[in-house]
């Protein structure tokens, strides 16, 4: 049995979601403060249109990322990850977390967006076969199929294989 | 060697970055996981070679001595 899994965050995640995005690059972050953090959180859990998981291993989190399910659409994101998380954790994560956002809503497509001016992210997406939708000035928009992400999803964990982590 | 240089430099987000056969790779400004992850996947695709993490420590030079084995 794997040692790493994905679970429903609690309220209590509120203060370490808001450590790991203080400390994550400003740049990329939209600013945001503790209250408003956790108010966020706690209306999307009691609005249950879904999900926002943790991923663990056997001794930490190793990080945090949500999904919501509107207007028959899927939508991804403010994915962030512990610091002290190796980065093969921080891969199975996103790869692990899309495939199981795929297999619970039996979504076709997932959509996100990701700040232009963080290349390093959007890169690392289409990678894993998003395709770009839309640009605006601040976002690219992006949608990733089904089809094409099993396809990566099995290249990727093939080459990241977890027993090797 | 200047192929290998340029698939390295692309994973950056800042192109401005200069690398060359002395760079280690985990030293060059903006490193992180994600750019670790795409620079060992864009190796395994052009060359077929699969380098470790570890290997991310080490000089362009060598590692193109080590696709090149």
């Amino acid at each position: 049995m794997s040692e790493y899994h994905l679970e429903p965050i609690k309220l209590e995640d509120t203060e370490l979601i808001y450590f790991m995005r203080s400390i994550s690059k400003s740049k990329v972050l939209k600013p945001t403060d503790r209250i408003k953090n956790q108010t966020f959180i706690r209306r999307f859990l009691e609005n249950k249109e879904g999900g926002y998981l943790k991923f663990c291993n056997s001794k930490e989190i190793v990080g945090y990322y949500r999904w919501q399910n509107n207007d028959e659409k899927v939508t991804i994101g403010s994915w962030i990850t512990n610091p002290s998380s190796g980065f093969k954790e921080k891969i199975l994560f996103d790869l692990e977390f899309k495939l199981f956002v795929f297999n619970e809503t039996g979504t076709d497509y997932l959509f996100f967006e990701v700040e232009r001016n963080n290349s390093t992210v959007w890169r690392h997406h289409e990678r894993l076969g998003a395709e770009l939708i839309r640009e605006d000035q601040v976002e690219r928009h992006y949608r990733l199929s089904r089809t094409v992400f099993k396809y990566k999803y099995n290249e990727k964990i093939n080459r990241f294989n977890p027993r090797t982590i | 060697m200047k192929k290998l240089t340029d698939l390295i430099q692309e994973q950056f987000d800042d192109s401005s970055i200069i690398i060359n056969a002395d760079s280690i790779i985990s030293d060059i400004d903006g490193f992180d996981s994600l750019t670790a992850f795409s620079i060992i996947d864009s190796i395994q695709e052009e060359y077929g070679i699969q380098i470790d993490e570890a290997d991310l420590k080490k000089s362009v030079e060598e590692i193109f001595k080590l696709i090149n084995e």
